[in-house]
């Protein structure tokens, strides 16, 4: 049976996070530690529970996992200093970090998250050499060729679309400038005012440069896109065509998931990201049945 | 504040205990049942905000997660109305056991309050109730969750291109075949036997089921009031499924529990 614990840590001991066990008899440090950073405003839970599921199902393979909660987020208090933005986030997974090595012996970590904790989790494993691995959901994505096109066709076949083009003439001139302009210039424009949240990426030149620096590193990356990203990715191979020239030894994962939005809200769906991640995190080892679980005391 | 887990070993509970942040300290603790699935999502800073102002008014507050909910163990679609209400038990004599207090009163939103009120049932150690929007009628509320659900995924991309087949859930929640048919059978206003010995109607939006469950409280052998507060929470609008509520906007109806707890409490 896998157990859960509340651990408080940090410097002022106001972050929460809840630890998962791997299962009894798992030799100290034979797995790295697991970190799953929020989802924008939503508490360590994750949308759907998401990263319950996900931490569950990675402990039952033996990692430990971590799921907890930023400054001013979920149950975690406010800061009292200064710290901000990327700054606290990486203090703060940091002070996670230590937490799960004082915890389980853990000296590597992978890290993970949805949206802002996938940019997160890729901004903090470039910086952090304990990092071996990190797990982006929907995180960075650059418009390719391929991108336009498919996303035109889309659009063209949508009915949704063109009720919205007949009924609203600003719609449709924007469309018909769209239209206009060649494919490269709409690959790399930025997202339309239609975006549902605003996604600053980096420029990708550094993005692609990070990667190299982090697979020379020795660090596995994995890149899990949803349909749901599809202002900004929307086919499999978009990732390799994006990042042309950038060689992966091996290290670079992509996973595409067509059906689903971006926060897997359907069950099954859910099911498919959880067993995608456990795949690619576990890549020699058999699936294991899922493990009820238990929890020790604070 | 402190984050933990309690119950059974078999079925861990997760709550976070806030002890008292004031004298005088008060006779009375305070159980706070959340709503379940999106509203609980929803309604997470709301719960932890009441709770930091209860513990400043001087109370012993727990909050805590179902089975298959938030961090506690198990899996929502095992989970039976009569399991829920047994974990709000769970939690009222942890906090009993935790703080030393011999009465607790429950506050419940949404489902929340619905469990709230049952498990008052057949208890002595029950002081007040605060039912804050409560689901009256079990079916309706499943309705309308399904209704949300479908017009929340024909809002997302990609639209569905079929029926969902088999069990995907509610917003994220597993629902079993059990939930559904406990919730199905749901009526609050018919509820025997409640245990508070007074009981607070906060809503802060008409429906019709409360206009019932008003009468069937007055007709108890308990103090009941009704308390409709100016916090609109919007719980059936498919626009606002993934808003959260900010503690400022509730202000109004966080206010009106503390009033009513700490009236019972003195």
């Amino acid at each position: 049976m896998l157990k859960e614990k509340a651990l408080l840590f940090g410097r002022s001991k106001s972050l929460v996070g809840i630890l998962t066990e791997p299962p009894r008899g798992t030799p100290a440090g034979s797995r790295p530690g697991v970190l799953l950073l929020n989802a924008g405003v939503l508490h360590r839970v994750g949308p759907n529970g998401m990263y319950v599921a996900i931490a569950r199902a990675l402990a039952a393979q033996g990692f430990p996992v971590l799921r907890f909660d930023f400054s001013g987020i979920g149950d975690s208090d406010p800061r009292r200093d200064a710290l901000s933005g990327d700054d606290a986030a990486l203090e703060e997974t940091r002070d996670a970090m230590d937490a799960l090595a004082a915890a389980k012996g853990v000296s590597t970590f992978v890290l993970m998250g949805l949206c802002s904790g996938a940019d997160n989790a890729f901004l903090i494993a470039r910086i952090d050499e304990r990092v071996v691995g990190a797990v982006m959901l929907d995180g960075f994505a650059y418009r390719t060729v391929g991108f336009t096109r498919r996303y035109w066709m889309q659009r063209l076949r949508s009915g949704r679309a063109w009720r919205r083009l007949l009924a609203d003439p600003a719609a449709l001139l924007g469309a018909v400038r769209k239209l206009t302009r060649s494919a490269t210039e709409e690959a790399t424009a930025e997202p339309g005012p239609q975006a549902m949240f605003v996604r600053a990426f980096p420029p990708k030149e550094r993005a692609m440069a990070d990667c190299a620096a982090m697979i020379e590193r020795g660090v596995e990356l994995c890149f899990v896109y949803s349909a749901g990203q599809y202002l900004f990715y929307n086919y499999r191979e978009q990732f390799d065509d994006a990042f042309r020239g950038l060689d992966y030894k091996g290290r670079v994962h992509v996973e595409y998931f067509p059906e689903e939005n971006h926060t897997y809200t359907r069950r099954s769906h859910l099911a498919l990201l959880v067993a995608a991640i456990v795949a690619a995190e576990t890549p020699t080892a058999a699936p294991a049945p899922a493990i009820p679980v238990a929890a020790s005391g604070s | 504040m402190t984050p933990f887990y309690f119950g059974s070993s078999k079925r861990p509970l997760f709550g976070v205990y806030h002890p008292p942040q004031a004298r005088p300290v008060r006779e009375t603790g305070v159980v706070l049942c959340a709503p379940v699935g999106h509203e609980y999502v929803r309604a997470h800073r709301l719960v932890r905000s009441l709770a930091g102002t209860l513990a400043k008014s001087g109370f012993h507050v727990l909050r805590f997660d179902y089975s298959g909910c938030g961090d506690s163990s198990g899996d929502a679609a095992d989970a039976t109305l009569a399991s829920w209400i047994e974990d709000v038990g769970t939690a009222l004599d942890e906090l009993k056991d935790t703080s030393g207090v011999s009465k607790v009163s429950l506050v419940g939103i949404r489902l929340g309050a619905t469990l709230a009120l049952l498990a008052s049932r057949r208890r002595k150690d029950v002081e007040g109730c605060v039912l804050w929007d409560p689901v009256v009628d079990g079916a309706t509320y499943l309705s309308s969750v399904e209704a949300l659900h479908h017009a929340f995924l024909a809002a997302e991309y990609p639209p569905p291109t079929g029926e969902e087949e088999g069990d995907e859930g509610l917003l994220g929640l597993a629902v079993g075949a059990r939930m559904r048919a406990d919730l199905a059978a749901l009526d609050l206003a018919s509820t025997a036997g409640v245990g508070a010995r007074a009981v607070a109607l906060l809503t802060s939006e008409e429906r019709p089921e409360y206009g019932r469950l008003r009468d069937a409280l007055a007709a108890m052998p308990l103090r009941s009031t009704h308390l409709a507060v100016d916090a609109r929470a919007d719980w059936d609008d498919a626009g606002r499924i993934i808003a959260t509520f900010l503690p400022q906007q509730m202000q109004p109806a966080i206010q009106e529990v503390v009033s009513f707890v700490t009236a019972g409490a003195s």
